[in-house]
């Protein structure tokens, strides 16, 4: 019995050795990776950016995005509580908190249902909208099936917009 | 070791016809009918799952006389789901694209029963160079389905071909649809059983 225990624990522990090295040394380049995705989809919807700056402090990540010296908008990186998972997307505004575009980063949705909050129909509803006019069935349309989806981006995208605070520009 | 019979051209086409997991064995089929909307996408699905499938086999073979048998499912599970983690992480850093599209199917692999069949049936009571050859066969004739079946599904379904627009060609929207891949396969998987049927 106890060696049946010792060969399963000692299978296991390989196993973990196994997977935690290949997490560390996958790390860094999954990390650049999202950062290389995060700054096209931002230079998609500004599509002027020359220089873009992170922001990381307590009210969350977001970056800064200039032309020429001068602020164009800023991209907020949202997380919303999905349907079955957690949904990273990013969120452009410019310097009124008009959105520019939003785009789906990460999710793990139920597929052919929730996932379709990735598909540019869906994103592209956002853009140019305030954050007044987002009410999911009369300014957005709702994914059918994926209600829980949809409302969990909207809801998001708004809550995050409206707590950011733009800075003064000196 | 000698990995016999591995470039042996009677393998590859056990694989694909007399033993193919999709058409005549019918296991692994979920990610089949969810993830064949694309070449693209179904030669990377081939190419994860067959690497995983090649790491388990060897794997599971070699430490064959190691595992007790009333403890080999664990066992199994462990060092599956752990090749398949390996895999996801590979791919979320090299290939974010295909990791973006192929999705959840990913992770999902480790439940794939055409690995934890090949573990069971073949691996386990099987010497190592004939595990890894299992693992080839199974692993190209499961390729090469989703090959196929992708293929029917994105000329017919989106009028593309390797993502590029096939022109004077208005394309069927069905078959893009699941409904569309369980009618292509059925119509492949009747095909190939007739040939196996004739061939007696």
């Amino acid at each position: 019995m106890f060696k049946k225990g010792l060969i399963l624990g000692t299978i296991s522990f390989c196993a973990a050795v196994l997977v935690s090295l290949t997490y560390i040394l996958t790390k860094p380049i999954i990390a650049q990776q999202s950062l290389n995705i995060e700054r096209k989809s931002i230079s998609t919807f500004l599509p002027d950016v020359e220089k873009i700056e992170k922001v990381e402090n307590e009210a969350g990540i977001y970056y800064k995005c200039y032309r020429e010296g001068k602020l164009l908008g800023y991209a907020l990186v949202v997380l919303a509580d999905g349907y079955s998972s957690n949904i990273k997307l990013i969120a452009v505004i410019d310097s009124k908190k008009i959105i520019k575009g939003i785009k789906v980063l990460e999710q793990q949705e139920t597929p052919g249902l929730g996932t379709k909050i990735t598909e540019p129909w869906f994103e592209d509803q956002f853009k140019n909208k305030e954050t007044g006019r987002l009410v999911l069935g009369k300014d957005i349309e709702a994914i059918s099936g994926a209600t829980i989806s949809s409302n969990a981006v909207v809801e998001a995208v708004k809550k995050e917009i409206e707590q950011f605070k733009i800075e003064n520009e000196d | 070791m000698k990995i016999k019979g591995l470039i042996d051209l009677k393998n590859i086409k056990k694989g694909i016809f007399k033993e193919n997991p999709i058409f005549i064995l019918l296991i692994g089929l979920c990610p089949v009918l969810a993830i064949t909307t694309s070449v693209a996408n179904a030669l990377g699905m081939g190419i994860a799952v067959t690497f995983v499938l090649l790491c388990s086999n060897s794997i599971i073979s070699g430490l064959r006389k190691v595992i007790p048998a009333d403890i080999r499912l664990p066992s199994f599970i462990v060092i599956i789901a752990s090749f398949v983690t390996v895999v996801e992480l590979l791919l979320k850093a090299f290939f974010p694209a295909l990791n973006r599209s192929l999705g959840i199917f990913v992770p999902l692999i480790a439940v794939n029963c055409i690995i934890l069949g090949r573990a069971e049936a073949f691996a386990f009571k099987n010497p190592l160079s004939e595990s890894i050859v299992d693992a080839l066969t199974i692993g190209i004739g499961f390729t090469f389905a989703l090959l196929l079946i992708s293929f029917i599904r994105e000329v017919l379904g989106s009028g593309k071909l390797l993502g590029f627009q096939i022109p004077y060609f208005s394309p069927a929207l069905f078959f893009a649809f699941p409904a569309g891949a369980f009618l292509v396969i059925g119509m492949l998987m009747g095909m190939f059983q007739l040939r196996t049927n004739k061939k007696g």
